[in-house]
């Protein structure tokens, strides 16, 4: 090591021995006491309508299920939202809001069948319209789902007047899925009193309030992910909720482990934009003023949206010091 | 009747494996990381895109014992009767440490998150095995089939440099085990029909070709499974029921490759990778193109006879066959029959395959003197991607003037189809930019293609005129191959 601790050294990684020959644990690679359970979600297929029936008799039905859990079963708070907007229900009572939202969970012995009685559940709902891109949303009339912003600096309107020339155009900047290549995977195990504890490849552990019960109850460990790239900062929220509620509830370890295709559908993703912007500059080529007219797909919850849509704004400026710039928008 | 064993039968690293229940729907990296806790091998997708459950099955070829990388995800457990499978767990270095590749990979930093990490050795290991002093492209075609998110991989292709320089591949434990593991697997190789059952689902392994035709015969409802980078899909993402699945993957004859005078005869059971050798050969212009279809542990377990007869009309190889003028052979107990290529291609999920039959070979006619021959495949991706337009072009040209056309596309219609109305615009015409012109404004009456999520319907009417174009432009330039005469 040198004078200045390992600054200058080619220190390793300090799995890196582990991980080369696979014996790095992650969530899934935890061994799996005897009675483990596995849950698997049911999602929609609607994008956005009202639930007129959700019978989950032929799920109960197959053998080697345990049970099923929907809204009525959350003992604490049904809202898993990261920023506490109450806008982000583990399962929705009446209103699906996307398509692949999950409504209810499979409890069964196995992770096969689970998945497998998933498919039997007769879902009704009558269908609601619904927009997929912002400006239509915008178009709409439909709300933000979080308070937009405004980040402004010096008079914008006075340097537009003073600049000599203006360039104004509308980009578009596609979202995407973040590619963990580890998936949601959690895994909780009951303990005395309200305890349990979640082993969860999360970037952000905050269930408690699903519960129902005091945050110390709930011990979330995570010894490693793989990969979460902000994908993982809120949007494990509900499938660690799912495997602890169902850990209590039959008083047995509970693992969730979603396909891929169920990942990425059942969550939300990093935000697609389109940006409106305006740039006046003088004969040098100067930039006198700037503004910016952001509007994110946010998806049908607030979630981190705020910070995104704030980080995408302050970014707008890359390695350059605006004088005048103003930036706002639309958070559909 | 033939020898009949109802149980599956392989060695797992250093251990024989005998299962007598296995469901055809049973997957190679459940059965590790559920039945036999060897979780080093990581699911990443359940579909053979990300890599992160690479292992190695070796086989018996006529070239004797060689191993490959495949995907465990959308490997199914009975196909790997009389296969040596070696998961990371069984790698070591020649003291038993870590192997030259893992110490590449610890020294280079090529792990962050190291979850696809395990995947990413298999395959390096794999190449090391294989070649001593490896081109940045060889290192890139080898991981085609691995996804790394954090290391932006240029750590993962220095530790595959500098592995090259560590170790002897003659001192590999793998090697060293070679003729030991031979023994095991020659003595695994009973000749015998398989016929496995569980809970109702059931997979069989046919004793030979013939036999092959048999077990159809009698149980012409079956699916029939070669490298399953297709089925395993069906099982793994939309649980399909596949029972009884038909497992022909171990058939050595179906995998040959014969070249004859006229013709390269290419074995329905040939991989993509086994093919490529002889492709190399007889086609050397086609290996860019071939090295763009899926991952190299796709095109190690996925087989030309599968591509075919699944009929997708987004198959990355008739385009191209047809182009070469292919004939398909089909066999089943009744006898077999030859038809060209593109006859075979009916409609959308419908080919000319009749009950009890099977794709045996595709002949590629050799003697093509003076035919220029191209390929393309327009995908969102370069590597590994599925196609969203695929075009295979041969025109000869005599006197200056288009003799012969054979042109076919692939995602421009509900089947893999000739372009007819531009190949009508293009035969007989002078062999100048003009006539190109006219066929890329003809094809767009051949074809009304669909919109999906790899391209538009607008998007691929453009590409294919543009192919046209381009097509012209590269052999104007000399990029196009124009094959002699054998």
């Amino acid at each position: 090591m040198s004078k200045f601790g390992h600054t200058g050294t080619d220190a390793k990684h300090d799995s890196a021995i582990k991980q080369v020959t696979g014996r790095a644990d992650y969530t899934d690679d935890i061994p799996e006491p005897i009675g483990t359970l596995h849950a698997y979600l049911g999602c929609s297929k609607v994008a956005h309508g009202t639930i007129r029936a959700l019978d989950l008799s032929a799920v109960l039905a197959c053998e080697g299920v345990v049970g099923v859990l929907t809204a009525t079963d959350i003992p604490g708070i049904n809202d898993v939202s990261a920023v506490h907007a109450g806008d982000e229900p583990v399962f929705p009572d009446t209103t699906v809001e996307f398509h692949g939202q999950p409504l209810f969970a499979v409890i069964a012995e196995s992770r096969d069948i689970a998945r497998r009685a998933a498919e039997l559940a007769r879902v009704e709902i009558d269908a609601l319209p619904h927009v997929l891109e912002p400006l239509e949303a915008i178009a709409a009339g439909y709300p933000d789902v979080t308070a937009p912003m405004t980040l402004q600096r010096g008079d914008v309107k006075a340097g537009f007047e003073e600049a000599a020339h203006h360039i104004k155009g509308r980009m578009a900047i596609g979202g995407q899925d973040h590619m963990y290549l580890e998936g949601h995977i959690s895994f909780a195990m009951p303990a005395e009193d309200d305890d349990v504890v979640i082993y969860a490849s999360t970037q952000h552990p905050t269930e408690a309030q699903v519960l129902g019960v005091a945050a110390h109850s709930v011990v979330v460990k995570v010894r490693r992910m793989g990969g979460g790239f902000g994908g993982k900062e809120s949007q494990m929220n509900l499938f660690a909720a799912v495997a602890a509620m169902a850990a209590k509830k039959w008083n047995r370890p509970v693992k969730i482990r979603p396909d891929r295709d169920q990942d990425m559908t059942a969550t939300g993703k990093r935000h697609d934009f389109v940006a409106d912007y305006d740039v006046g500059f003088d004969a040098d080529g100067r930039i006198e003023a700037v503004e910016g007219q952001w509007a994110a797909r946010c998806g049908f919850a607030a979630d981190l949206s705020g910070p995104v849509w704030r980080t995408a704004r302050s970014f707008m400026r890359t390695m350059l010091t605006f004088t005048r710039m103003c930036a706002s928008g639309h958070a559909p | 009747m033939g020898k009949r064993r109802h149980e599956i039968r392989f060695l797992l690293n250093g251990e024989a494996v005998c299962l007598p229940e296995v469901g055809e729907q049973e997957t190679l990296l459940d059965y590790l990381r559920i039945a036999r806790r060897l979780t080093g091998t990581k699911e990443g997708c359940a579909e053979g895109d990300c890599g992160a459950c690479t292992v190695l099955v070796g086989l018996l070829t006529q070239d004797g014992l060689r191993y490959e990388t495949v995907n465990a995800c959308i490997r199914f457990l009975a196909s790997l009767d009389r296969c040596h499978v070696v998961t990371i767990e069984h790698l070591c270095g020649a003291g038993g440490g870590l192997h030259p590749v893992q110490q590449a990979m610890v020294d280079a930093h090529g792990s962050q998150c190291g979850f696809c990490t395990p995947g990413i050795v298999m395959s390096l290991y794999a190449l090391w095995m294989e070649a001593a002093a490896l081109s940045d492209a060889e290192i890139e075609t080898a991981l085609q089939g691995n996804l790394c998110r954090c290391t932006c991989y240029e750590p993962i292709f220095k530790a595959a440099r500098a592995a090259a320089e560590l170790g002897k591949p003659e001192a590999d434990p793998l090697a060293l085990e070679r003729a030991d593991v031979t023994t095991r697997l020659e003595a695994l190789a009973d000749g015998a029909r398989v016929d496995v059952a569980k809970a109702g689902d059931r997979a069989i392994l046919s004793a030979s070709v013939a036999d092959l035709a048999d077990v159809l015969a009698e149980h012409p409802e079956a699916t029939i499974v070669a490298g399953a980078t297709d089925v395993g899909l069906w099982v793994t993402k939309m649980m399909k029921p596949i029972t009884p699945a038909v497992f022909i993957g171990h058939l050595t004859e179906l995998r040959q490759i014969v070249a004859t005078g006229s013709s390269l005869r290419i074995g329905a059971g040939a991989s993509y990778s086994e093919a490529e050798v002889a492709l190399a050969r007889a086609f050397p212009h086609l290996l860019p193109y071939w090295r763009r279809i899926a991952g190299w542990q796709v095109r190690n377990m996925g087989t030309v006879g599968g591509n075919i007869a699944n009929g997708s009309p987004i198959g990355d190889t008739p385009p191209v066959f047809i182009a070469l003028g292919a004939t398909l052979h089909l066999r089943s107990a009744e006898g077999v029959r030859a038809l060209p290529l593109e006859e075979f291609f009916i409609d959308y999920g419908k080919q000319d395959l009749r009950a009890g039959e099977f794709v045996e070979a595709v002949d590629l006619p050799l003697a093509q003197a003076g035919m220029y021959h191209a390929t393309y495949k327009v995908s969102k991706r370069r590597d590994e991607d599925i196609t969203a337009v695929a075009a295979g072009f041969a025109v000869r040209v005599e006197s200056g003037m288009i003799a012969e056309t054979r042109i076919a596309f692939g995602g421009m219609a509900a089947t893999l189809k000739r372009a007819a109305k531009a190949e009508a615009a293009l035969l007989g015409q002078p062999f100048v930019e003009a006539s190109y012109e006219a066929a890329a404004e003809a094809v767009a009456e051949d074809f009304a293609p669909l919109s999906d999520w790899r391209a538009t319907a607008e998007y691929r009417s453009l590409v294919a005129g543009n192919l046209f174009r381009r097509f012209w432009a590269e052999q104007g330039a000399g990029q196009v191959a124009k094959l002699e005469a054998v």
